[in-house]
């Protein structure tokens, strides 16, 4: 409740005093939790807190900040913790969910469905990789016959002594 | 262009490629024959009336296959040679045959070519292995022709230097 927050603050004289809240009546202290309640409910409020979270956002303090804290390997392990807790979390609810099998299923039905009344990208795509790939290999014959041409013909002119 | 002339191993592999291929083609054409003139263990089958002419086709298979055991491997040499300048392994190893001059066979030279083939068979293989000294890797049979063998695809492009002509 902020109208019963103790506020601190320096005395003229240099010295550290406390202000002891002002006693609020009930009536006060309902009246500005209704209005913080209000204001967080309107579009301004909203626009605050968006313009606040870009700002965090964009904030190369925040960055550095971030970067410096999981340097340090007890922050960077508990993150890592946590994470690994949340995505086994997620998996395990999406491994259970009925609603993802279903998803899962009709995709894979609309797929097939698409596949068989158009077989003709799935064709030529089988057709272009096999021609690929005796193309490969008919290169890689012509190459290591090639290579072994010469291998054998410098071999025979080393031994006749011929250049 | 660069032109580069096949050496001894692409050269012996397409020549295995093929003659596994004619080994394939004789054996089948030969086993079609016997099927269809109903040679059993040697034996033509007894003739019956609507099969006389297959009798009588069957009784001369003895002589018909050591004829197209020659005749069968000239007809595909020569065949392709001319038409297409390769063979069907010279093609798979990316070998073209040429006239001396670079010009494409015809079928005289193809002929003379294949019947050079079989003195340098008869040489011991000595014919066949002139390839790696000879000047533009030419065998017995390709000097008596007059016949070169190239290299079909983009070898001069590879690294090795080989024996090359413009």
């Amino acid at each position: 409740m902020l109208s019963s927050v103790a506020v601190s603050s320096s005395e003229p004289d240099g010295s550290q005093g406390e202000i002891p809240p002002r006693p609020s009546s009930g009536l006060e202290a309902r009246l500005v939790d209704a209005l913080v309640a209000r204001l967080v409910e309107t579009r301004l409020a909203e626009a605050l807190i968006d313009q606040v979270l870009r700002a965090l956002m964009g904030s190369r303090t925040l960055e550095q900040l971030v970067i410096r804290l999981l340097e340090r390997s007890e922050v960077s392990a508990a993150v890592d913790a946590q994470v690994d807790r949340q995505v086994e979390r997620v998996l395990r609810a999406l491994e259970n969910s009925e609603v993802l099998r279903q998803m899962v299923r009709e995709q894979a039905d609309a797929y097939l469905k698409h596949l068989t009344q158009h077989p003709e990208p799935v064709r030529q795509l089988i057709q272009d990789q096999s021609r690929g790939m005796a193309r490969d290999i008919q290169e890689s014959v012509r190459g290591a016959a090639l290579d072994a041409d010469d291998v054998v013909e410098t071999w025979v002119h080393g031994r006749l002594g011929r250049s | 262009m660069n032109i580069r002339y096949a050496g001894l191993v692409s050269r012996g592999a397409a020549r295995v490629l093929d003659m596994a291929l004619l080994a394939v083609l004789v054996g089948g054409a030969g086993w079609l024959a016997q099927q269809f003139l109903g040679v059993e263990a040697g034996h033509c089958a007894p003739a019956n009336a609507w099969w006389q002419v297959r009798r009588h086709l069957c009784q001369f298979i003895p002589y018909v296959i050591p004829l197209a055991a020659v005749w069968f491997p000239a007809l595909y040499y020569v065949l392709f040679w001319t038409t297409v300048g390769q063979t069907p392994g010279m093609a798979l190893l990316g070998l073209r045959l040429l006239r001396s001059d670079g010009g494409k066979v015809g079928p005289v030279t193809a002929l003379k070519r294949f019947l050079a083939v079989t003195l340098s068979m008869l040489t011991l293989g000595v014919g066949f292995l002139m390839v790696l000294v000879t000047e533009r890797r030419r065998t017995l049979h390709d000097l008596l022709a007059g016949t070169v063998v190239v290299y079909d695809w983009d070898a001069a492009a590879r690294a090795r230097p080989g024996r090359t002509g413009a």
